[in-house]
């Protein structure tokens, strides 16, 4: 008996076929593995954007920032002058709402905040991973808008991230920043240490 | 749960991971702000108190957590450096084995408690045991203390009493030293180590490297000759070095008076060093000086005052600032009593012999502790005291500056100071801050301006010179016990970053052993790692040998520091306790040793000491100081130059080994910049220590070269085209960088590394206190490679506060962290594309060359040989 007739009997024909769609499945399976978490970090759902974030008092910045004139650097008094833009102290909050709305339900938390000497926990809405070290005092005061970054905030109730805050997106910007006088890093210690 | 469950379980969780978005985050601000803007650091002038002396320091805070400590530039014992154990302080601020509340005979108690029960026994038969202090608050609550309580009876318990008993028999009156030398062309340490111990190691540090940074031949020069029984870092920094005992000192400065005032004293035996060093001294007459350890005896005290009046030294003669100085006198202490008060310091270990059982003697037993140490263990009344971050207070510098200390941070588990204990034996509340009555521009200076003592010109009483110069015979075999290097008398014992720090000379770590000179290791048949049985004293005592190259021979020299106890979890168990071989007063005795027959494996940091016929150190003589020849370097597949920064700086190091003296302050200032960890006895022995910036060490016969090696942040660095996933790349700026978050640890890039300064993280290594934390400097993982980054984050933030006030960069504005530490200013920092920056100015020096040179590596780290001043015999 030859060897042909052996495999024709143990393969029959439609095997070949079998073979190459379980192979394919199996090959488009890896590339899945790999290319769904690279695709899914930067999906909305998971870097956040687009989601309003509920805080523990419904501070409206539509009414702060629009309607009250305020500027941003008022309450997050960083912007300029660190890295952190900050978020403001239960006491400068006081400074107006002891005098403006000081009955106010809605601003319950904030005078227990202010009495009870316990800081208000406000929901994180920008996050950076902790290997990037962003200075937000570089960006201000080389003229980068505020809303380059956070979008229109004087149109949210409640604030939601705009841009993705992923390294390619630091990148667009930090490679064609549009401006002579600009000089961003491009390089990894620019803002990896 | 079974297999099946977990991997179900597993696959679920892995899932879950790669889908779902991060747990929400929250941000808490401030109730009321303080006066800070959280991200932006606040640095507040200090001053740490060390023997009594203190140094005034710049504290750089956290929103609220010290986390770095710096040298106060205008402060006169500082002048911007600090030392290693001054870089260590702000993690035993942190340490979580300190006391956390006040006990009364093992239960827990309230500071309130301590103090009624204080105040009740005020009246009584009271003694109180005080570390040496310069405190002025000090000298007014011990005044008030002996007005209204004549029951109550005060001793100090340390201090340098054999130097104030030299002084007070030679002049009459309890004075201090301070040598100008700037103003000398050859320094004599002898027995000191002057440039890394010792209330005055910053200001001598200074001065010496700013006259051994030679920038020509013709500048000129210093000449250091040390006369020392061990290898010390003033040894391995000077251009001869003469061994003898420590029991021969006192002869030997006997035999020199003579030489130079001959007639005056009987004519010595023959000494061809000592004549040597007696006609160098006559040559630089006005210009030379002698610096004496501390712990010699009196009558070489004595000598050396005579021989510094006799050819005119350049010294400052000042009192000393260290309150009732010459009168710390224990022999009068007799323990007993109703109460005792031991107020700081920890004398049931630093003196010698059973001074706990003295201690015992009292009824109730106060004691001040920051830790349950030795002296701790005496107590009735256990109380924490304050850290100096903690707590306000003044004391004085070696030239009587009144220096501030003032505190960064809430005390951290409670506790008292002891001036609050002190006022409440007066019955009174005591408000330290409100005491010192300084000014807001005083504290931030951070010490009152022109409150230095006067200098005194006292007259040298010849009799005592004569009386002084009767000395003893030498010892056979000499056992000596000094302060160790890196833990001074265990005071920084339980400080992990100085118990990993390398000794500088034998690079032992986690531990002490007793050193030998290659021919009396071999005269006792003895090996490094050999264990000894040493009698002295009385008493035995089991260590490891070490066996130095520089040790003077019949020498066996044990550090103290070691062999604590069980209660302090860094210190517990590493090395032994020398304080058994001791005697008070002296520094030295006779002994004997016997091999057990055991072995020891020394946790040493750098096995390897040859340098392989690879000149890495090199030295310069000043007549044959030209130029190291040019190395063709290889071929090389990178292109240069590199393509230029947009902000235009070039960064590159300088070090200058001619001004190195192997401190090692740089290092523990690295380690405390850049969150690096502590790996441990068995990672040292390994070979896994995590310093970024070592100080490598190399015997040339009995001579020790130092060099620092650190990342040399090569502009064609090896490392960087092994590295299969690009985590370390070159910036425009000339940093070779590493990205932690890319490196998935091959070890290639260390494997490649020409200089070895790649660190792997085989572990995720504790840092038991998080809170010193550089919040600017990313804590490493388990599995990532890192190195030196030139210190990355104080570029950046240089190059930012510039542009955010659109200037251009100052040179010296940005600093590393070593090179701001560094005492001699060995470490220079900055661009080199500035032709006038320092660093430029000192890469012109015609004495630089690159280690490996001939690999092309392109150092941005350039070294300038060592320089040895005057005849090269017994030199390298």
């Amino acid at each position: 008996m030859s060897a042909e007739h052996d495999h024709a009997t143990l393969w029959p024909r439609w095997a070949d076929s079998v073979l190459r769609v379980v192979l394919g499945v199996l090959a488009l399976g890896v590339v899945t593995l790999i290319a769904f978490p690279i695709l899914g970090v930067r999906t909305a759902y998971v870097t956040g954007r687009g989601d309003p974030v509920a805080q523990p008092i419904a501070f409206d910045h539509r009414h702060h920032v629009r309607d009250a004139a305020i500027d941003c650097r008022f309450c997050h008094a960083g912007a300029e002058k660190a890295a952190m833009a900050g978020v403001p102290a239960t006491q400068l909050c006081m400074g107006c709402h002891g005098q403006i709305w000081p009955q106010a339900g809605l601003l319950e938390p904030l005078r227990a905040s202010y009495f009870e000497d316990k800081p208000i926990r406000w929901t994180r809405v920008h996050r950076l991973p902790e290997h990037v070290f962003f200075d937000h005092s570089i960006h201000v005061t080389r003229g980068i808008d505020c809303s380059q970054c956070h979008g229109p905030i004087d149109t949210m109730g409640q604030v939601a991230a705009v841009a993705p805050l992923t390294m390619g997106w630091c990148l667009d910007c930090h490679r064609n920043p549009g401006r002579s006088d600009l000089h961003p890093p491009t390089y990894c210690s620019g803002c990896h240490r | 749960m079974n297999r099946r469950t977990f991997l179900e379980a597993l696959a679920a969780t892995v899932a879950a991971a790669g889908c779902s978005r991060a747990p929400d985050q929250r941000l808490q601000p401030y109730v009321r702000q303080p006066e800070l803007m959280p991200g932006r650091p606040q640095r507040y002038a200090t001053s740490i108190v060390e023997g009594g002396y203190a140094t005034g320091l710049v504290v750089e805070s956290h929103e609220g957590r010290p986390t770095k400590v710096e040298g106060n530039p205008a402060h006169p014992a500082s002048l911007g450096a600090t030392s290693a154990a001054q870089q260590a302080w702000v993690l035993s601020l942190y340490d979580p084995s300190r006391v956390r509340a006040v006990s009364h005979v093992g239960a827990p108690s309230t500071e309130r408690e301590a103090i009624a029960a204080i105040a009740a026994i005020a009246a009584k038969d009271v003694r109180v045991l005080l570390p040496a202090s310069s405190s002025p608050l000090l000298a007014e609550r011990l005044t008030a203390l002996r007005a209204r309580r004549p029951n109550v009876r005060v001793w100090f318990h340390d201090g340098p009493n054999e130097a104030w008993e030299g002084a007070r028999r030679a002049f009459g009156q309890v004075l201090e030293d301070t040598i100008d030398l700037e103003r000398c062309d050859l320094f004599v340490d002898v027995d000191a180590d002057s440039l890394s111990q010792g209330p005055r190691q910053l200001v001598y540090a200074r001065a010496f490297g700013k006259r051994r940074r030679l920038r020509t031949p013709n500048d000129p020069p210093l000449r250091v000759w040390t006369v020392e029984p061990a290898l010390t870092c003033t040894g391995a920094a000077s251009d001869r070095r003469t061994k003898r005992k420590s029991s021969e000192i006192v002869a030997f400065l006997a035999g020199l008076l003579a030489e130079i005032t001959p007639g005056k004293l009987p004519t010595p035996i023959a000494d061809g060093e000592r004549s040597e060093l007696a006609r160098e001294l006559l040559a630089h007459r006005g210009r030379a000086a002698i610096a004496l350890g501390a712990e010699q005896p009196p009558e070489a005290h004595v000598l050396v005052h005579a021989l510094n009046v006799a050819f005119g030294a350049p010294i400052t003669r000042r009192p000393s600032p260290v309150l009732e100085a010459g009168n710390h006198d224990l022999a009068s202490f007799d323990g007993g009593g109703d109460a005792l008060f031991v107020l700081g310091g920890n004398p049931a270990y630093s003196i010698p012999g059973d001074f706990a059982a003295k201690l015992r003697g009292a009824r109730e037993r106060f004691v001040l502790s920051s830790h349950d140490d030795e002296t701790a263990r005496v107590a009735t009344w256990l109380i924490p005291s304050l850290h100096g971050l903690e707590r306000w207070g003044n004391a004085r510098a070696a030239d009587g500056t009144v220096s501030s200390i003032q505190p960064l941070i809430s005390p951290l588990f409670g506790g008292l100071d002891e001036l609050s204990i002190l006022s409440a034996l007066l019955g009174e509340p005591f408000d330290a801050h409100a005491a010192m009555s300084v000014d807001d521009a005083t504290l931030q200076r951070g010490f009152v301006e022109g409150s230095a003592y006067s200098p005194v010109e006292p007259r040298l009483d010849d009799a005592a010179v004569l009386a002084a110069a009767h000395a003893a015979p030498p010892l056979a075999l000499e056992i000596r016990t000094p302060r160790d290097a890196t833990l001074g008398d265990g005071e920084w014992s339980n400080v992990g970053w100085l118990q990993e720090l390398p000794d500088p000379i034998t690079q032992l770590t986690w531990g002490n052993a007793a050193r030998l000179s290659p021919a009396t290791a071999k005269r006792f048949d003895v090996t490094t790692g050999d264990e000894i049985e040493i009698e002295a004293q009385g008493a035995k005592v089991r260590a490891p040998v070490l066996v130095v190259p520089g040790d003077a021979d019949d020498v066996l020299t044990l550090t103290r520091g070691y062999g604590r106890v069980d209660s302090l979890p860094i210190a517990a168990s590493r090395g032994v306790d020398a304080r058994p071989l001791r005697r008070l007063g002296a520094p030295f005795v006779s002994g004997s040793f016997h091999r057990t027959g055991r072995k020891h494996a020394l946790a040493i940091a750098q096995q390897h000491a040859a340098e392989e016929d690879r000149p890495h150190v090199r030295s310069v003589g000043l007549e044959e100081w030209k130029p190291f020849p040019e190395v063709t370097p290889k071929p090389t597949l990178y292109k240069l130059p590199l393509a230029g920064s947009p902000l235009g700086n070039q960064w590159g190091m300088v070090v200058d080994l001619a001004a190195c003296t192997g401190c090692s302050a740089c290092v523990v200032a690295c380690q405390a910049e850049n969150n690096v960890p502590t790996v441990g006895p068995v990672g040292v022995r390994l070979g896994r220590e995590m310093h970024w910036l070592r100080i490598d060490r190399y015997w040339q016969d009995d001579h020790v070269l130092m060099q620092p090696m650190l990342c040399q942040h090569c502009e064609k660095a090896p490392c960087e085209y092994v590295c299969p996933v690009n985590a370390t790349a070159h910036s425009p700026d000339g940093l070779n960088e590493m990205v932690y978050n890319r490196c998935v640890g091959t070890r290639f890039c260390s494997a490649n590394c020409p200089y070895k300064v790649r660190r792997f993280n085989w572990f995720r290594y504790e840092h038991p206190a998080t809170l010193v934390l550089n919040p600017n400097v990313t804590v490493r993982e388990r599995g990532v490679m890192e190195k030196c980054t030139f210190c990355v984050q104080r570029i950046r933030e240089g190059e930012i506060a510039a542009r955010r006030e659109s200037r251009a960069l100052r040179d010296g504005e940005i600093v590393t962290a070593c090179a701001q530490a560094c005492p001699t200013g060995a470490l220079v920092f900055g661009s080199i594309a500035d032709p006038r920056s320092a660093v430029s100015e000192a890469r012109k020096i015609p004495r630089g060359y690159a280690v490996l040179d001939e690999l092309g590596t392109e150092p941005r780290v350039r070294y300038l040989a060592r320089v040895v001043v005057g005849p090269k015999k017994g030199a390298p």
